[in-house]
């Protein structure tokens, strides 16, 4: 359990959690406007197990809770808005860090390896975000 | 390490009770309920719908491929001929043909429906022009199989996206982050008429009743929980824990093929790689670590010479390809596979002939094939658009590398080749949900159902054409009936269950819960089942019922919704038990292997086997497969779609 609740009764206001210190999502603080303009930060909307909070302070990245429940979907990357200039990244789990190996040369990489090679800019067909146009 | 406590930021109030009033309830906003819910609107009634995460990412975000969609305009076999074609054999006797017939009959006007709403669907701006895959007039691009085209591969990405805002658009009324726990039902009692649901905020820990004319069903299956979860990480997606079902079990629904299941892990998306050459990456070559080509065989284990004829049935004398050969070497395969996913590859390994680990060798792909696969499809697959972009920012580029297959030759995710690690994994429940008729309603009055909450519903395009069929039934029914009449004393006596967990100080949390089924399930009801075992698993899951689940411990609302879900994974795991007992048989299809009952499937158990809640026992009973060409419905699809169709003309 994670949460700690003063007296734990039903109907208790004030609960308290704990803030995961390691995580597979980070946030960079320079990029991350914490969404301050919207109800809620996208990322925090989008995430499918709830594991992000919005940061008390108004402009400033939210924080993770319950890390270890991260079903690594990444929809929390998926729907920032500044996602491509870095705002929040998912570092791929290790346990799936899937491997390739180049062709023609024969060398082997893979997902968080030291010294990766440079990345692919190549977006996907249509871009990252293909327009949503209504007929 | 000392951990830094934060309040929890959203206003608690466990005391609270919210009633909100409707004519459709739609549960679980994804694919299926998203639909429904557009759908029930259109008819006039009001409509809401209550998503346990939040609308803007229910259900899987995206889909790269739509399977069946025999009414688009290049498709070249009618639903008639594909059913004729298919013929009876073991993996289509279970599956759900209602769903799939009006997929046959629906799906490219589903897909239409969601272009108007601002979802891609073809290949508007040329990027494919002069593909062979690719029909330059209507820009719709297939897959598989390219004589009949009976298969699109799409920009899933945007559809969810494009539903969402339709939703808004249409003043469906949402509720997001709400877990629904249970029925309401006429009097209380079990069996008798929907009346709407009880649900929890995740958040704010608020109750809700919904009060609804109609209810729809769109929750998922689940079921990755019961024989995988070790108290790790992930697999902890709402969809995950089989409410919904748990739900409709609870309120006397019956259910069928709840024995069935799957080999293979846990794990969600994204798992190791990206796909394999079965689906995303079809007909990606594979190459061995030396480079050696793993070619692909036709359904009679022949090796295909040329890279047309993984795509062209005609080349080897078929009519089409089957979307997908069900497990190749139990079943008749219909459509060319690797090499890598049949049993022969353990044993070209073992001779030598090939040198592990295998490649997808998308270099050696022509061009567009390669942008297809990688480029469109995995970037828009159910949630790998992240794998994209992880992938390319790692520096792996797709006309220059090999990606490592993790599945085929060297997992177990697939029966038949297990070379590396060959132990299953696990099993996840997957074919098991409501039995229903027609007109999508169930077993209980006022309670439709659509998507994977029926049985044997897996995929996106049969989730959406059921949603939408069920959808407008439901309203119809709404606008015909009765006000519901809530039985107050069922509300207090749920409010009471849902929230025990928050008045204990010491017990155990819901991993512990969860993952205590998940060994019980290993235990007891592993590869090869025995009735002995079977009812020991019963006795371990009422135990657990009756004493762990008593003790489960919360202190935020969303600690509450999880332990709801561990002791609904529980109730799965019962439900699953008792339906594998009940089945005297082994099944491969069902992935059932009775120690007692070795023969696969025999004549007097080619059936459906439905289950459901009786007073103190568990009802059992069946239902021919088929059903739903059989008295008292009428004797053929084309038929049976005619007389039932919501809509005019379509
Ligand atoms: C990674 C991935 C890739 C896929 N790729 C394809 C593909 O290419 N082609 C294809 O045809 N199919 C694909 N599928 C399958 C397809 O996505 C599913 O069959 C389809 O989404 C099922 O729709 P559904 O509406 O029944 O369930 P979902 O879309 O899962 O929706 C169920 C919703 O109910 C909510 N819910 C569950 N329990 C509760 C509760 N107690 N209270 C409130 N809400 C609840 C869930 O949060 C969820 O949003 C893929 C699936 C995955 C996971
Ligand atoms: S990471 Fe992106 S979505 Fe999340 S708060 Fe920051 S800017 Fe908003
Ligand atoms: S990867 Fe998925 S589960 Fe993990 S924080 Fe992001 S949205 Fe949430």
């Amino acid at each position: 359990m994670n949460a700690k609740s003063k007296a734990g009764s039903r109907g208790e206001k004030k609960v308290y959690i704990a803030k995961s210190n390691q995580s597979i999502i980070k946030f960079d603080h320079k990029s991350c406007t914490g969404c301050a303009n919207l109800k809620e930060p996208m990322c925090v909307k989008a995430c499918r197990t709830d594991m992000l909070l919005p940061n008390p302070v108004k402009g400033k990245p939210p924080t993770v809770v319950y890390a270890d429940e991260c079903c690594a979907c990444g929809c929390c990357v998926h729907a920032c808005p500044r996602a491509l200039k870095g705002a929040i990244t998912m570092n791929w789990p290790l346990a799936m860090s899937v491997r390739w190996k180049r062709k023609d040369t024969g060398e082997h990489y893979r997902i968080r390896m030291p010294n990766p090679p440079p990345p692919n800019t190549k977006p996907p067909v249509s871009g990252y975000y293909p327009k949503i146009k209504r007929g | 390490m000392g951990k830094e406590l934060i309040e929890w930021p959203y206003p608690i109030d466990y005391n609270k009770v919210n009633i909100v009033d409707t004519d459709v309830l739609v549960l679980g906003g994804g694919i299926a309920g998203s639909w429904a819910a557009l759908a029930a609107i259109k008819r006039g009634v009001k409509v809401t719908i209550v998503e346990e995460m939040d609308i803007f990412s229910a259900g899987p975000a995206g889909v790269d491929h739509i399977v069946y969609a025999l009414d688009n305009p290049c498709c070249t076999i009618s639903p008639e001929e594909f059913i004729e074609g298919v013929g009876p054999w073991q993996y289509w006797d279970y599956i759900n043909g209602i769903s799939h017939y009006i997929m046959y009959r629906e799906g490219y006007d589903m897909l239409c429906e969601l272009e108007k709403m601002g979802a891609k669907i073809r290949d508007t701006e040329d990027e494919f022009k002069g593909a062979e895959f690719r029909d330059d007039e209507t820009k719709l691009m297939f897959a598989y199989d390219y004589d009949t085209k009976h298969t699109l591969r799409v920009w899933g990405a945007t559809f969810r996206p494009a539903l969402t805002a339709e939703l808004k658009r249409q003043r469906v009324s949402i509720h997001n982050r709400v877990k629904v726990t249970s029925f309401l039902t006429e009097g209380g009692e079990e069996g008798s008429r929907i009346l709407g649901a009880t649900g929890i905020n995740v958040r704010t820990g608020e109750f809700y009743v919904f009060k609804a004319k109609a209810t729809v069903l769109t929750t998922g299956r689940g079921g990755n929980r019961v024989w995988d979860y070790r108290g790790g990480s992930v697999a902890t997606l709402p969809r995950s824990s089989g409410g919904g079902l748990v739900m409709a079990w609870n309120a006397g629904a019956e259910l069928a093929n709840m024995e069935g299941r799957a080999a293979g892990g846990g794990d969600p998306y994204p798992r190791y790689g990206t796909g394999n050459p079965l689906n995303t990456w079809y007909p990606c070559t594979m190459i061995d670590a030396k480079g050696k080509e793993i070619p692909y065989v036709d359904g009679k284990g022949n090796i295909l010479t040329s890279f047309e004829q993984r795509v062209h049935p005609s080349l080897l004398g078929q009519r089409f390809f089957l979307e997908r050969s069900y497990r190749n070497g139990n079943s008749p395969v219909k459509r060319p596979v690797s090499l890598c996913h049949t049993p022969k590859f353990a044993e070209a390994v073992r001779k030598g002939e090939y040198t592990l680990p295998i490649y997808a060798d998308l270099p050696g792909m022509p061009e567009d094939e390669r942008r297809a696969i990688f480029g469109l499809m995995i970037a828009n697959e159910g949630m790998t658009w992240i794998l994209y972009k992880n992938y390319a920012e790692a520096g792996f580029d797709p006309d220059k590398d090999l990606l490592q297959a993790y599945s085929g030759g060297t997992s177990s995710r697939y029966d038949g080749s297990p070379l590396v690690g060959t132990k299953k994994s696990g099993y996840r429940s997957y074919l098991g949900g409501l039995v229903h008729d027609w007109d999508f309603k169930t077993s209980l009055e006022g309670l439709y159902a659509a998507g994977e909450s029926l049985f044997s519903v897996h995929y996106h395009g049969l989730a959406a054409i059921s949603g939408r069929w069920a959808g407008a039934k439901a309203a119809d029914y709404a606008k015909d009936t009765t006000e519901p009449e809530i039985f107050d004393e069922q509300v207090e006596k749920e409010r009471e269950r849902v929230y025990a967990p928050l008045n204990r100080t010491e017990g155990i949390d819901w991993k512990e819960l969860n993952a205590g089924v998940s060994g019980a399930m290993r235990t007891y009801g592993g590869d090869t089942l025995t009735d002995e075992m079977l009812n020991l698993a019963l006795v371990w899951l009422k135990e657990l019922e009756e004493k762990e689940a008593q003790e489960l411990i919360a202190g935020s609302p969303r600690e509450l919704a999880r332990c709801l879900q561990s002791m609904e994974v529980l109730k799965l795991a019962e439900m699953w038990t008792h339906a594998a007992l009940t089945r005297k048989a082994s099944c491969r299809f069902l992935t059932i292997s009775k120690l007692e009952y070795p023969d696969n499937d025999p004549p007097e158990w080619h059936k459906f086997i439905t289950i459901k809640k009786g007073q103190d026992t568990v009802e059992v009973g069946d239902r021919p497969l088929y059903y739903w060409n059989k008295q008292p419905y009428a004797l053929t699809y084309k038929e049976n779609y005619e007389r039932h169709k919501p809509w005019g003309k379509k």
